[in-house]
């Protein structure tokens, strides 16, 4: 693992419980960037004038998508589109920005974005597709920066009651949600594109989504066929959950 | 002009964005089929200047069934309420809607520009988000149910391609919480993730393996609608919030991602449990507490 100290951290504010405050009390220094950081333009410019300002930037904190309980019937599309700019466009524009910087530098940094487990488990259809944004912006830009060594990870946030089929977190106290950012913002590259759940002092791996592990398989045939039939069919089902 | 006819779908209106080719296209065809009447919703125009809509519509007919054309651009809340307002317009009501329009871009992370992101985001979350919304509204209205099938992809939660990734993964949490908003009103809302050769994604199956999904024996779009179709049926109607992977021969229904009820959860503490501390903990993993 890197040690925090002497690195610079780009925290797109808010400051997440004061993740950003945490690296700076390990010897980090900290940028934050506010919600005017919009366009993919006003995010290249705000890494830019980081690197102008500390020589670098080796950690990218993204923004916590916002609680929203906007209907579908009704929707404000206004206030809709206002939010998914405000996280989805500049979580994107950040990491694209931070992205560049790391491979042009060579390499290395890591990357810790912020969903909520309310994901597939709300009524407000802005934060639901606001937060799986977030969890595909994880995954797919750490099977990009991997071979760059930057590491992409992502927390998923507990809530006050049960999300997601979680239990109640039995604190609201944030000393774990701040060690497990530390860790995140110094963990080996080769530990990246992982939704990690953190509610409370509750720590959690969840299963990669939709993938197949330990399937049961079923074949409905037809009509009669001939043992070479069969196992064109069967043949690529022994690969399920080897793919 | 109201919505007649005969078979499983008699009297129902359904409306297909991206109904002139590829996916939408079988979807538009099977539910005219089952006796449905369909409007078929697509921008796409060849250079000989036949609308695929059109095209799709006079198929349709010339099989008995009715189906009218639209051209609106769903890439807007304006435009979807129009095209939705369309529908309704042309047959009287609006029972089903399935949301196949896309388009697609291959960029990464590293090469992706705001350009070409606003325009996937539009056509494809701006697009469902703002149809699911107008349809919804006419739907309670009407008060007796319906049926949506958005369109996501396996990409969302996998593909490298930032803007249809995001867009797509977006998609899928929509379709979460819409179902959940709209199951009181007999409305379900289901997503669909296809995987088939079509205009916008032409490579074959070796390509398209991740996930633990075995190869595809057949990738031909008109195979995934019957899937489709039957998401719209009366049967269907306690089927909501599911994710149903479609590929030639193949299905799958996911579990809701990041949901941990019914899986293996394995749970560490770091010192040893009181039982209380299992009461207060272990029935949300068995979801024993409702």
């Amino acid at each position: 693992m890197q040690e925090p100290a002497g690195r610079t951290v780009l925290v797109a504010g808010p400051d997440v419980s004061g993740a950003g405050a945490a690296l700076q009390a390990l010897g980090s220094s900290i940028v934050i960037v506010g919600p005017e950081t919009s366009s993919f333009a006003d995010c290249d410019a705000a890494v830019a004038d980081a690197v102008a300002a500390h020589g670098s930037v080796d950690v990218l904190l993204l923004p916590v998508p916002p609680r929203s309980s906007a209907r579908i019937a009704q929707l404000d599309a206004g206030e809709w589109r206002a939010g998914i700019d405000a996280v989805t466009r500049r979580s994107t524009g950040l990491l694209r920005a931070f992205a560049r910087h790391r491979v042009s530098a060579g390499g290395g940094g890591h990357v810790v974005s912020f969903a909520s487990s309310a994901v597939f488990d709300s009524d407000g259809v802005g934060q639901a597709s606001m937060n799986a944004a977030v969890l595909s912006l994880t995954s797919g830009a750490s099977a990009t920066l991997a071979p760059h060594g930057i590491a992409v990870n992502c927390i998923v946030l507990g809530g006050p009651e049960r999300q997601g089929g979680m239990p109640r977190p039995d604190t609201d106290d944030d000393a774990a949600l701040l060690a497990l950012v530390a860790h995140l913002a110094s963990v080996e590259p080769s530990f990246t594109g992982r939704y990690l759940y953190c509610g409370g002092r509750d720590i959690g791996l969840y299963a990669m989504p939709l993938t197949i592990e330990q399937a049961h398989l079923l074949v409905r045939l037809p009509e009669p066929v001939g043992p070479d039939e069969l196992g064109a069919v069967l043949a690529p089902l022994a690969e399920v959950g080897q793919a | 002009m109201s919505a007649t006819g005969t078979g499983r779908l008699a009297g129902r209106v359904a409306l297909v964005t991206g109904g002139g080719r590829g996916l939408g296209r079988g979807v538009a065809r099977v539910l005219a089929g089952l006796g449905a009447s369909v409007v078929v919703s697509d921008r796409f125009v060849d250079e000989a200047g036949t609308a695929a809509a059109a095209t799709v519509v006079a198929e349709i007919e010339a099989e008995g069934g009715r189906a009218a054309a639209d051209s609106g651009d769903i890439a807007s809340f304006e435009g979807a309420r129009a095209v939705v307002q369309g529908a309704v317009d042309a047959f009287g009501r609006l029972d089903i809607l399935v949301t196949c329009a896309g388009t697609y871009a291959p960029s990464t992370i590293l090469d992706v520009e705001q350009p070409e992101w606003e325009g996937l985001t539009a056509v494809h979350l701006v697009g469902h988000t703002g149809c699911l919304a107008a349809a919804a509204e006419v739907m309670r209205a009407q008060g007796d149910g319906g049926r949506i099938v958005t369109v996501s992809s396996r990409g969302g939660l996998f593909g490298p391609q930032t803007a249809y990734s995001g867009a797509k993964a977006a998609i899928m949490g929509l379709t979460t919480a819409a179902a959940r908003e709209l199951e009181p009103d007999g409305i379900t809302v289901n997503c669909l993730l296809p995987s088939a050769l079509t205009q916008l994604f032409p490579m074959d199956a070796s390509r398209r393996r991740f996930g633990g999904m075995p190869l595809s024996l057949f990738m031909e779009a008109d195979d995934i609608a019957p899937v489709v179709a039957y998401l719209c049926l009366d049967e269907a109607s306690g089927v909501t919030g599911r994710f149903v992977y479609a590929s030639g021969a193949d299905l799958a229904v996911y579990e809701p991602p990041l949901r941990v009820e019914g899986h293996t959860t394995f749970v560490r503490r770091t010192r040893p449990w009181t039982v209380d501390e299992v009461a207060d903990y272990l029935p949300s993993l068995l979801r024993a507490d409702g």
